[in-house]
């Protein structure tokens, strides 16, 4: 991680963030789960008269409106603690940014052509993934650290490690050794740095939209010694030579797109594969995986937490569309009960 | 962001407004904790105060008259934010 302290404002105020939200998570949404799960022992299975039945019986439950309010606060909050934090520190993260001579390598493309889905932003993100020029190292050093990892969000539960998750996801592809991996998706470097822990000897190229967060990956990468290419491309367009990869792996990237998109990026990964080479994805696990409340509070992100594709991403089929797609071998569990949710899957020798 | 918010308690925009004003509130009342525990911990590892030196002191009728004024003058300041304007113009021009 970048050795960047700062001044003891912007701290406390991020500290504040993840109490915050490790409270509304840790102390409020569990009471808020009691008082549903007493009042409604055999819940409905279908997500639409779960959300009716979730809604209706917490109408009056404080606990329940108060984590809901709290977690979107937080979700706002963030960038207006994070981005005037990295700005106060901006001369340090420039200089650390400008890595010089690197075993990573970064090929931005101004000019490429970014889906409509991305463009309009996620995670209530402003301007979208690269509304601020640093917008990559104010998430990746600042939100993750002081608020995601000790709070927990989303599908990662407060006190639950994102990074220990990503280590355990890296490890489930089918063999324990690959040449050439490509990461869709790749972001700030986060899952990558795990591949390359769990497969030392692959050449990894990661592919990724958000040029704030390639630049960022750069030098993250660099840090944690490992060699990679970074593309800035669409993970459904990569621009990447056929049959050139042997593992191609994705974590957190489908609830981002919309179900058209995902069916685009399976196709291109099984275009990427060589023959016999292989697919690992990691994601949120589908909605039926989840008891009544949780698939609520999962579901809820894509109104309130800028997740507008997650309810889309957690009921389509996966395993019929990889089908679809050309992969056979298909395999999907959860690790440490169903977060993070893995895919494995072979696209067949010729 | 410009797409309206939603709203979470009871259905009442201005109850969520209040809701953030206090979490802000709370977030500031914790910065101002916190810089101040971390001014006795430089304070005691200086050698300047020992780290009792707060909870124990008295203060004596000077800075015990400017202590209750400041305390007095808050909660006039919050309580009577309820109050006419009239009446908090006044208060004020008497502090």
């Amino acid at each position: 991680m970048m050795d960047v302290a700062l001044g003891q404002r912007s701290r406390a105020a991020l500290q504040f963030l993840g109490s915050a939200q490790g409270y509304a998570g840790g102390t409020l949404q569990p009471a808020a789960a009691a008082v549903y799960e007493q009042a409604v022992p055999e819940p409905p299975l279908d997500l639409d008269s779960r959300r009716a039945s979730v809604e209706s019986v917490l109408a009056d439950c404080a606990e329940w409106q108060m984590d809901r309010l709290v977690t979107r606060w937080v979700a706002e909050e963030i960038y207006v603690r994070a981005l005037p934090a990295v700005e106060e520190i901006r001369p340090r993260v420039e200089k650390w940014l400008e890595v010089g001579e690197s075993p990573v390598s970064l090929e931005l493309n101004p000019d490429r052509e970014a889906p409509a889905y991305w463009e309009g932003g996620f995670h209530l993100t402003p301007g979208g993934w690269d509304g601020h020029d640093l917008m990559g190292t104010a998430i990746h050093e600042l939100v993750f650290a002081y608020v995601l990892t000790p709070g927990g969000v989303g599908a990662v539960r407060t006190g639950q490690n994102l990074n220990d998750q990503r280590a355990k996801a890296a490890r489930e592809a089918y063999r324990d050794e690959y040449r050439n991996i490509a990461e869709l998706g790749s972001s700030t470097g986060r899952f990558t740095v795990r591949l390359h822990q769990a497969y030392p000897q692959a050449r990894i190229t990661g592919v990724e939209l958000g040029a704030s967060a390639l630049r960022h990956g750069r030098a993250y990468l660099t840090e944690q010694g490992v060699p990679a290419r970074l593309v800035q491309a669409a993970a459904e367009d990569t621009g990447l030579p056929d049959a050139s990869f042997d593992l191609v792996a994705m974590y957190t990237l489908i609830h981002e797109v919309p179900v058209t998109a995902s069916a685009q990026i399976f196709a291109e990964a099984f275009r990427l594969l060589e023959p016999g080479g292989d697919l690992l994805i990691g994601e949120i696990a589908p909605t039926d995986q989840h008891s009544a409340f949780r698939a609520v509070v999962l579901d809820w992100e894509t109104e309130n937490r800028g997740e507008p594709y997650a309810r889309e991403a957690m009921s389509m089929d996966a395993v019929a569309m990889l089908r679809e797609a050309g992969f056979t071998e298909i395999e999907s569990y959860g690790l440490d009960g169903v977060h993070p949710w893995v895919t494995r899957a072979r696209k067949p020798q010729a | 962001m410009t797409e309206k918010r939603p709203t979470y308690l009871s259905g009442d925009e201005r109850l969520d407004d209040l809701a953030r004003m206090v979490l802000e509130l709370t977030s500031e009342v914790w910065v101002l904790k916190d810089r101040t525990m971390v001014l006795e911990h430089l304070l005691a590892a200086k050698g300047t105060l020992a780290e009792a030196e707060i909870d124990q002191f008295q203060p004596a009728a000077e800075l015990a008259a400017v202590l209750r004024r400041e305390r007095e003058a808050l909660l006039a300041r919050v309580l009577g934010a309820l109050l006419p304007s009239d009446d908090r113009v006044k208060s004020a021009l008497s502090r």
